[in-house]
């Protein structure tokens, strides 16, 4: 099975996320990530009630957010755990992210 | 979830209940913070402050936005008038009032509340804000970095916040790639840590130095602020970053652990002095209860949460260190690490267990009620004073308290107090007093309830039972008052002449004593005709986890609570035929004089005893049957629990018999087992279904290696066996003064005995640490010196004579040795038989009868009795017995101690040896007059020894006191006492007392002051 899944959509692209966003995560995803918004504004990354993320994967979200915002795009988490949910939130991820829980 | 909607419903339900609870209040404490006008009573505006509080905290958490709104504002303002910056005037009390009663219909319209319009109320609270108060909310605070540019701003009343909360504030530069990552965390563990130890009040990063998705990520910088209890010097811990990474920002409260650095806030809610709540039933109550009643929701006391999170930060901490010890394999920091997670989670446990303490007056608050009730509707005069309100106890017990204290309340009125004209014809004060009171004693919560009515009439209790069938009269025959008395707990006996419907239906007090050992507890009574009854129930603290000892059988545990537990004793093989008798077909132990019937665990559990060979050191079963009986073959088995012994004599340390003496509160029995083992504190698990009929066992443990140890019922295994006490019981010569219920006055115990023939002598307890009984020829003489040969030491023995002008020791006087422990030695009093104790508030004469070794006279027991002073006599017969604790002379005044004791006794003698030892002294009666005395003093006394148990003020509050004031909140407090137990050290400590210190220890004490004063 896979880890994670990726569906093109016609402006946007859905990322969801299967397994742990952890470092080993990251190293496969994020070729794939890279290719698929190259041509998106609007990423959405569906966590799934994922309860575990660690700093290469914050950090990931961050680049991508940055590579997207010279585009004037935009990114979304959507079903957050609560615990993350507040995490990203108390780290004032809300400013830049469209954050939604479960 | 359906379930998530259910609880959150209850929540709401709860939520409700509770403010309006609070809201109660409210109206008349307002009207009195508007009476008092400029005079400001922290007390009740602290009390509307929590409720409009705890209404604003329970509406954010509901999301009741309108309700947190109204709320906030009502506490800004209520805040204004606890720092003195708004006056409470007229017009914004009626605001306030409005405002509540606005939150009133708010909350009991908890659904529609969202919608209501509340802009006019809020317009007119924020119009009572506006002149002072608009500027100081839009304020802001810089918070800098240590290269002092700006890295946050945050609102000058949050900062306020932080600091009136004793809080450290931290700023905090972490590298999450560094500092987390390749420590092998991830975020959510540190959110999760920070969480659970403070909060974060903001955080920063520059977003756009992370570059995008074509940039390596190399490290992502966040600044954030913290704030937290955590001190500085362990805060780098938590976030596990260099010392440099992490700014205290503020530094307010010097928290340090030293217990002199308690404050203010912190002392006052503490225990209040215990005051009678007084309710004569003349229809109109001349006091009032003041203390508001506490309902179904658990209140913790704020001090207790705040040592909570300074626990969990604790133990956060220490995970930190358990983690970088694994990591670094390193052996030794793993055991300090172990050791200080396994500190941490008693500490825990144990802040756990309070939060589950209650004041036992949400239950007694509830009878000032029901006396006055029943008593008007009986036509008595009855009056019920409360005492100790403020012990706490688990709220389980609490609980379960109220019913079987409703019933013996009831009888009390009914069945006790006898009606006015019986009482005026008995001589007796025409209202009848029942006395609720609650103490703590040896770590458990005695509650007695007592009344000076006409007490049990055994006679009719005794016929009853016979006609019941309980009992046959050949039995009652034999039985003692004390056994009669207990009759009553048995089913079906009332002895009221007619069923009234307040008691009397013979479903009483059975199903009283039920409940209350279901709570752990037991019940035993006291009474005497025509004088009054006492009720006296002792209950554990907490049922959950309970003190036991445990004791081994054939490699099995069994724990045995030590609320049953009245001693230890072991017997070698060579006291056995002397200490243990047969009677009939038991084994009866010799304690004291008293025969305890002793019981074989092993035999009732159905265990086969085992023992280890000494030859061979194999483990065998041992099948000796009793214990009294050891040599010969027994012949008579007529119940079978004789067996033939085999020829194996074993004399070694295994034949020594041990047991655990036992009593259920009614008697005593002896439990003999293999070994004792350790005492635990062990959490009860109930005993499944299926072994419900295995009455021995109140439930099981599972202890620290996995394995599982039974928990004895001691009260079980008395019914199984039909144990009933021989001797009758040491409790039926009750002592008069109980049932008058003075319980206000100090009892010292004495021990008593004569000089000679005619001479009565008395010793504090406290000193002696045995007697035994002697003949003349045990005593040598080596020069002037009489000494006896003591086990395999040399004992010196002392008499009065020897000091005092009295009468010498008649030759065939029966002698005993009265062993007192003074200065950390062993020293013998000679006395002549008989050997006393006596439980008596004496005012001792010290003029009279004083003389060398002498301190004074009292009348104890009817006699005239002389009160030796052991301390002169050892001073004037064996001077090298004392360590020398004079003081050098030094220039000047010497030290100046403050003795505050309310017995004259006591008093005198810690003067006169604090004397001299060649310091000065003054003294004062109780704590408020030592408090007096305290401020009007020119001088500072350089130490205060107090007792504990005082009238007006105890020791506790004094010392609170002190503690709480700027001038004498470094004095060190000694505490003198004769409550000895752990409850009252920590109570004492918590207070704020420097040490402990027992009573007359002349020795420790003088010791102790000197060491000080260097």
């Amino acid at each position: 099975m896979r880890e994670f899944e990726i569906i093109s959509h016609k402006e946007k692209v859905e990322i969801l996320i299967k397994e742990n966003f952890n470092a080993s995560l990251i190293k496969s995803i994020k070729p794939k990530v890279y290719e698929a918004i190259k041509d998106k504004d609007h990423v959405i990354f569906n966590f799934n009630e994922i309860e575990i993320i660690d700093s290469i994967g914050l950090g990931f979200l961050i680049t991508t957010y940055n590579t997207l915002k010279k585009r004037n795009g935009s990114i979304e988490l959507i079903n957050l755990s609560h615990e993350m949910l507040d995490l990203f939130k108390i780290i004032n991820l809300h400013k830049y992210f469209s954050l939604k829980g479960v | 979830m359906a379930t998530n909607n259910i609880s959150l419903d209850e929540n709401l339900l709860l939520y409700i209940e509770e403010s309006n609870e609070y809201l109660t209040g409210i109206e008349a404490d307002l009207l009195k913070i508007e009476d008092m006008g400029d005079i400001i009573d922290l007390e009740i505006i602290n009390r509307v402050f929590r409720a409009a509080h705890t209404i604003k905290g329970g509406a954010g958490f509901f999301n009741l936005k309108t309700i947190k709104k109204l709320g906030h504002k009502v506490e800004n303002i209520l805040d204004l008038f606890r720092s003195k910056e708004l006056k409470p005037t007229p017009e914004i009390i009626s605001v306030l009032l409005i405002s509540f009663d606005k939150l009133h219909s708010l909350i009991n319209n908890v659904s529609d509340s969202n919608n209501e319009d509340i802009s006019e109320i809020l317009g007119s609270l924020t119009n009572l804000l506006e002149p002072q108060t608009k500027e100081d909310m839009n304020k802001q605070v810089s918070i800098k970095d240590s290269k002092g540019n700006i890295k946050f701003n945050i609102p000058a009343s949050d900062y306020n916040q932080i600091v009136k909360n004793n809080l450290f504030l931290y700023l905090v530069e972490l590298d999450i790639i560094d500092d987390l990552h390749n420590k092998g965390k991830n975020p959510l563990d540190l959110y999760r840590d920070m969480k659970g130890t403070g909060t974060l009040e903001a955080s920063d990063y520059n977003i756009d130095s992370l570059g995008t998705l074509d940039d390596e990520i190399k490290a992502i910088q966040i600044t954030l602020l913290f704030s937290t209890m955590i001190k500085p010097k362990k805060i780098s811990k938590l976030f596990d970053v260099d010392e440099n990474k992490v700014l205290l920002i503020t530094e307010v409260f010097p928290y340090e652990e030293s217990i002199l650095e308690v404050p203010e806030n912190k002392i006052k809610t503490n225990v209040e002095i215990e005051k009678p709540i007084s309710y004569i039933d003349s229809g109109v109550s001349s006091k009032v209860v003041e203390k508001p009643l506490i309902g179904g929701s658990l209140r913790v006391k704020v001090e207790l949460l705040e040592q909570l999170m300074v626990l969990a930060g604790e133990l956060v901490l220490s995970r930190n260190e358990l983690s970088e010890a694994i990591g670094s394999d390193d052996k030794k920091r793993l055991v300090s690490s172990s050791q200080r997670i396994s500190s941490v989670t008693s500490e825990i446990q144990e802040a756990i267990m309070m939060t589950r303490l209650q004041d036992v007056g949400s239950v007694f608050n509830k009878f000032p009620r029901l006396v006055r009730d029943m008593s008007n509707k009986l036509n008595k005069k009855i009056e019920l004073k409360i005492y100790g309100a403020d012990v706490e106890l688990d709220k389980t017990i609490i609980e379960g308290l109220n019913d079987p204290l409703t019933h013996m309340i009831r009888n009390s009125i009914d069945h006790g107090i006898e009606s006015t004209s019986e009482r005026i014809q008995a001589g007796k004060n025409k209202i009848g007093t029942i006395h609720l009171k609650a103490s703590h004693e040896a770590g458990k919560v005695i509650i007695e309830v007592s009344d000076d009515g006409k007490g049990l009439d055994l006679d009719n209790i005794v016929s009853k039972a016979i006609s019941t069938g309980s009992i046959t009269a050949a039995e009652a025959e034999n039985m003692s008052n004390k056994q009669k008395s207990l009759l009553i707990f048995n089913p079906g006996l009332s002895t009221a002449k007619s069923v009234t419907d307040i008691s009397g239906r013979g479903v009483g007090m059975d199903v009283v004593k039920r409940n209350l050992e279901k709570l752990g507890g037991v019940v035993d009574i006291k009474s005497i005709k025509g004088k009054g009854s006492i009720f006296k129930i002792k209950l554990p603290l907490t049922l959950a986890i309970i003190p036991s000892l445990l004791v081994v059988i054939n490699k099995e545990r069994f724990a045995i609570p030590q609320v049953n537990i009245e001693e230890l004793i072991k017997i070698s093989n060579a006291e056995i035929s002397t200490r243990i008798k047969k009677i009939g077909w038991i084994d009866a132990l010799d304690l004291r004089g008293e025969l305890i019937p002793l019981v074989m665990l092993d035999k009732v559990l159905g265990i086969s005893k085992s023992f280890i060979d000494p030859v061979t050191g194999e483990r065998k079963n041992d099948n000796r049957a009793t214990l009294s009986d050891r040599r010969e073959k027994n012949a008579n088995s007529n119940i079978g629990v004789f067996k033939e012994r085999s020829s194996d004599r074993r004399v070694n340390s295994q034949d020594d018999v041990k047991m655990v003496i036992v009593s259920n509160g009614n008697f005593k029995y002896g439990l003999v087992v293999e070994e004792f083992a350790d005492n635990h504190e062990i959490v009860v698990k109930p005993l499944g279904r299926h072994l419900k009929q295995c009455k021995e066992y109140a439930g099981a443990t599972i202890m620290g290696d996995g394995k599982i140890a039974l928990i004895i019922d001691v009260g079980g295994i008395a019914n199984i066996l039909d144990l009933q006490s021989i001797k009758g019981s040491e409790m039926d010569d009750i002592d008069e003064r109980d049932v008058d219920g003075q319980f206000e006055e100090e009892v010292q115990s004495y021990l008593t005995f004569k000089s000679s023939e005619k001479e009565h002598c008395a010793i504090p307890m406290q000193l002696v640490t045995r007697v035994d009984h002697i003949s003349s020829e045990q005593l040598e003489y080596i020069g002037p010196k009489r000494i006896m040969k003591y086990g395999n030491r040399t004992l010196p023995i002392v008499a009065l004579q020897d000091v005092a002008e009295c009468n010498p020791i008649e030759e065939d006087a029966e002698l005993s040795v009265i062993v007192v422990n003074i200065y950390g030695k062993d020293l013998g009093l000679l006395a002549v038989r008989p050997i006393d104790a006596t439980n008596e508030d004496i005012i001792v004469d010290t003029k009279t009868l004083r003389q060398k070794g002498v301190l004074g006279s009292s009348i104890l027991n009817g006699n005239t009795t002389m009160i030796v002073d052991i301390f002169e006599i050892v001073e004037l017969l064996i001077p090298e017995f004392e360590d020398k604790y004079n003081i050098e002379e030094t220039e000047g005044d010497a030290p100046l101690i403050f003795i505050v004791e309310d017995s004259s006794f006591f008093r005198s003698q810690i003067e006169n040896f604090v004397i001299q030892a060649g310091y000065r002294a003054i003294t004062a009666i109780d704590g408020m007059d030592a408090w007096e005395k305290l401020q009007e003093s020119e001088e500072l006394p350089a130490i205060i020894i107090t007792d504990i148990d005082m009238p007006n003020m105890n020791g506790y509050e004094l010392t609170r006191k002190i503690r709480a004031d700027s001038v004498f909140k470094y004095l060190p407090v000694f505490a003198v006492t004769s409550l000895g137990s752990d409850e009252d050290r920590t109570k004492g400590i918590k207070a704020g007392i420097t040490e402990y210190h027992i009573k007359l220890d002349k020795d420790s004490l003088l010791k102790s002051i000197k060491k000080k004063l260097n």
